[in-house]
């Protein structure tokens, strides 16, 4: 397939258990999980969540993690022949709260702030999208709810322990510097923020997609493609095969370029 | 409906089908086509430049579309609602089916690889599986017609895994893109060669169709009619000749047989009134689908054929095989931030590595009997498939190094040969009714150590261009248990009305043309004898342009 061959099922960011390897083999979990997931042909969101672990348990402890007791979605999906040339724009009904949207949204313009004539990602309806994906009634969806909104009330519960106020009401400062102690590889040495960290790196893996999928994130990202071209495939610009020859100089490989 | 409406019934609408059904209506012979779908019609239904942001969940797979929002399959995927399978304990087992006018091909990947002399008679080299009834040199003309007709983009390479074509048939390929000239010169540097990937999609306007104007994926389907579909080629210009006629929605449950044993009507259920009906039939071609077929075979019971029809040799269900499948990614430093340019192309493989070890395999350098190739993906996809990884914080520092990444990627996909083994065989579940009542399908399955050697040679290979490739390797690769996909994840699930020399052991002759009744032929992946590496869609339409054409020529001497 994907081909759509199921080449399209090749990754999953952090299944939960090659998570639950990672955790108890003190491990970085981006170095278990080297070899899934730099390619796809489809979007698969990490699986943020799935059966529990003692090691997951004691590290979501280490971390307060938020046990909100989300109740079930319950809903119909889209079926298995939607209409594919003038797809539903909202095809279940949406259930974040204004004030959930809101400090996504402040979320995602920490990670993807307007950058001159480029919108945030607020601005490009990131939020939506999330919306969109919690409120979903699949599995992977529901799995994802159940890390995405205990994430959202971490950040408000971490803010008025530094503090004493939520998220939304302290200063960028402020902000960055919670984000700062779980946007990054160091996390994962410290309990009590190793979890966050890893919900944290499955947010930013959707909000990047989301916002590089907006017409004006593809133009920033840079992708030509998806128009039709008359005639043959071009192949490569003349700069681009330039560089390849670069590349294969200093890896070695000149006397085996592919003719 | 009179007994002489029509001279054939062809079961199903895909790649055997279509064709079986293509050459008797060209051949003069009235067809009537039974498809299990609904009516498709891939000229107004593909989503033909739609970006991620147009679907739900940004195109991502669900339960409802398996392979994202846009691909082309409609009614089904893993599970098809109402129509469930089992499997025995301890079996895990996936099973694609589509509930529509051209089946699996308004999606498939449209590779088109030649099997070759050494696949045809594997066994007589290594005693394993079972030959096919025919050398390659017999099927080779067939393989030409048929690629000509399909239209097939590749060249001509002179490599042992891939038979030449005739000179003029193949169309030219894309050329290739910069992550596969690199993963061809790391390659080529271990002693293995990339070659032009052969694809059914058209470079060079062919009858009704059109050239591939390099975009939008193949596996939404093609409204212009460039990767091949039944639903755009063989359907419509069959339809053209007046002896074509196609219902739909209909889902056959068994083939009745008179009194001398030969097939005399098929009986199906009309899905829209959900009426049984029974529909007079001088030749049956089953085209169902491997499995499918199968189990219409084995639905159909009678006094003379208390086990199934065509089930004498007790093969039916059995040799069931699919091909191996493993993934290994890399991100390939050395592409980071190149040049951005339009690298869709065709949107699936320019290049591929077909497999290489055949001296290897003769010279018994090998611990496993058959073999592989691979499949390569990367390169600048388009947004919304675009997957990052290992990004680190946010703001400016994260969108640069997100940018950094992009068309970083590579990953390679092996496909390789299984044996058939006496775990691996699918039967009918007589305690399971699907909402039509006909029994369902049960699946048995196990991978054995020859398919287990071959995943781990393909990892360490694999992880030996991605060094070469100057990728960090240094992580320990999966163990092969691990690596290897479900059966039946490839979608090449072939084997279980299996063809060959004698009926003692095989289901059809070379023809298709059962052992048990000489009036009902399988003309789908079903009667494959063994699974070479290599796709089967090819190899499926080939045979049922062979097979089809002598069914034609018995019907005009009333031979049968």
């Amino acid at each position: 397939m994907l081909e759509s061959t199921p080449f399209i099922k090749t990754h999953s960011l952090s299944t939960e258990s090659s998570k639950a390897e990672a955790l108890s083999a003190g491990l970085s979990r981006r170095q278990t999980l080297k070899w899934m997931g730099v390619v796809a042909a489809g979007v698969t969101l990490p699986m943020l969540s799935g059966c529990e672990d003692v090691a997951i348990s004691a590290v979501k402890m280490a971390g307060h993690w938020p046990d909100l007791k989300l109740p079930k979605i319950t809903g119909e999906g889209y079926g298995q022949d939607p209409n594919l040339i003038s797809p539903l724009t909202s095809p279940w009904p949406l259930t974040m709260s204004k004030k959930q949207l809101h400090l996504a949204a402040q979320v995602c313009d920490i990670l993807y702030p307007r950058d001159g004539d480029t919108p945030s990602a607020s601005e490009l309806k990131v939020p939506d999208l999330l919306d969109e994906w919690v409120s979903a009634p699949y599995p992977n969806n529901q799995a994802d709810r159940q890390e995405l909104l205990p994430a959202l009330v971490w950040l408000d519960e971490e803010s008025g322990r530094r503090f004493g106020k939520s998220f939304t009401d302290i200063s960028k400062t402020k902000q960055f510097s919670i984000v700062d102690d779980i946007a990054y590889k160091e996390a994962e040495s410290d309990p009590r923020y190793l979890y966050m960290a890893n919900v944290f790196d499955g947010l930013r893996t959707l909000v990047t997609i989301a916002y590089f999928a907006s017409p004006e994130g593809t133009k920033d990202l840079g992708y030509i493609g998806n128009i039709p071209i008359a005639g043959d495939y071009p192949g490569p610009t003349p700069e681009a095969i330039a560089h390849l020859d670069t590349i294969l100089d200093e890896l070695g490989l000149t006397e085996y370029a592919y003719s | 409906m009179s007994d002489l409406n029509y001279d054939v019934v062809v079961v199903g609408s895909g790649a055997g089908g279509a064709m079986a059904a293509y050459v008797l209506a060209n051949a003069g012979k009235r067809v009537l086509m039974l498809e299990a779908g609904r009516d498709y019609d891939p000229v107004k239904e593909t989503p033909m430049f739609q970006t991620a942001t147009d679907a739900p969940l940004l195109g991502a797979p669900t339960p409802d579309k398996d392979f994202g929002y846009f691909d082309a399959t409609v009614d089904g995927g893993w599970s098809v609602p109402g129509e469930p399978f089992t499997t025995a304990e301890g079996t895990e087992f996936k099973w694609w089916r589509s509930r529509m006018l051209g089946g699996r091909t308004n999606h498939w990947g449209r590779f088109s690889l030649r099997f070759s002399e050494h696949d045809f008679k594997a066994k007589s080299r290594d005693g394993l599986g079972a030959d096919w009834p025919f050398e390659y040199a017999e099927i080779a003309p067939w393989y030409d017609k048929t690629e000509e007709l399909v239209g097939i983009c590749g060249t001509n390479t002179g490599l042992d895994d891939m038979p030449d074509s005739a000179p003029g048939v193949l169309q030219p390929p894309p050329k290739p893109r910069v992550p596969e000239l690199l993963l061809a010169a790391a390659a080529k540097k271990l002693g293995i060669n990339a070659a032009p990937m052969h694809r059914a999609v058209l470079t060079r306007p062919k009858d009704i169709r059109s050239a591939c104007f390099y975009a939008t994926n193949c596996g939404r389907g093609c409204s212009i009619g460039a990767a091949f579909q039944t639903t755009t080629s063989l359907l419509p210009l069959a339809r053209a000749t007046g002896n074509l006629e196609i219902i739909t929605d209909a889902m056959v449950k068994s083939v009745e047989i008179d009194e001398q044993g030969r097939a005399k009507a098929v009986t199906y259920i009309d899905k829209t009134t959900v009426v049984e009906r029974q529909i007079a039939a001088p030749v049956v071609v089953l085209a169902a689908s491997a499995c499918e077929s199968a189990r219409i075979l084995l639905n159909s019971k009678s006094e003379r054929f208390p086990t199934g029809l065509a089930n004498t040799s007790g093969q039916v269900g059995k040799n069931l095989m699919d091909s191996t499948g493993a993934s290994l990614s890399a991100v390939i430093p050395a592409l980071k931030g190149r040049p951005i340019y339009n690298e869709d192309g065709h949107t699936a493989n320019h290049l591929y590595i077909p497999w290489w070890g055949h001296k290897a395999h003769a010279n018994n350098e090998l611990d496993f009997p058959r073999g592989y190739h691979f499949e390569v993906g990367g390169g600048f996809q388009a947004p919304g498939t675009y997957y990052p990884q290992s990004l680190q914080g946010y703001g400016s520092e994260l969108k640069q190094q997100a940018k950094l990444d992009y068309g970083s990627g590579v990953n390679l996909s092996l496909r390789g040969e299984m044996l058939p083994n006496e775990n691996c065989y699918m039967e009918v579940d007589e305690t399971v009714k699907d909402k039509w009542g006909i029994p369902v399908v049960k699946f048995h399955w196990q991978w054995s150590e020859h398919e287990l050697k071959q995943v781990k040679h393909g990892l360490e290979t694999a992880q030996a261009i991605f060094r070469e490739m100057g990728a960090d390797v240094s992580a320990s690769l999966p163990a092969p248990e691990d690596a290897i996909k479900k059966g039946g994840e490839i979608i090449h699930e072939v084997g279980v009305t299996r063809m060959g020399s004698s009926p003692e052991d095989s289901v059809c002759n070379e023809w298709g043309q059962t052992w048990d009744c000489e009036n009902v032929f399988v003309m789908d992946g079903g009667v494959f004898a063994s699974n070479p590496h290599k796709n089967c869609t090819l190899t499926i339409m080939t045979l049922a342009m062979r097979n089809a054409s002598w069914l034609a020529t018995q019907l005009d001497k009333g031979a049968i």
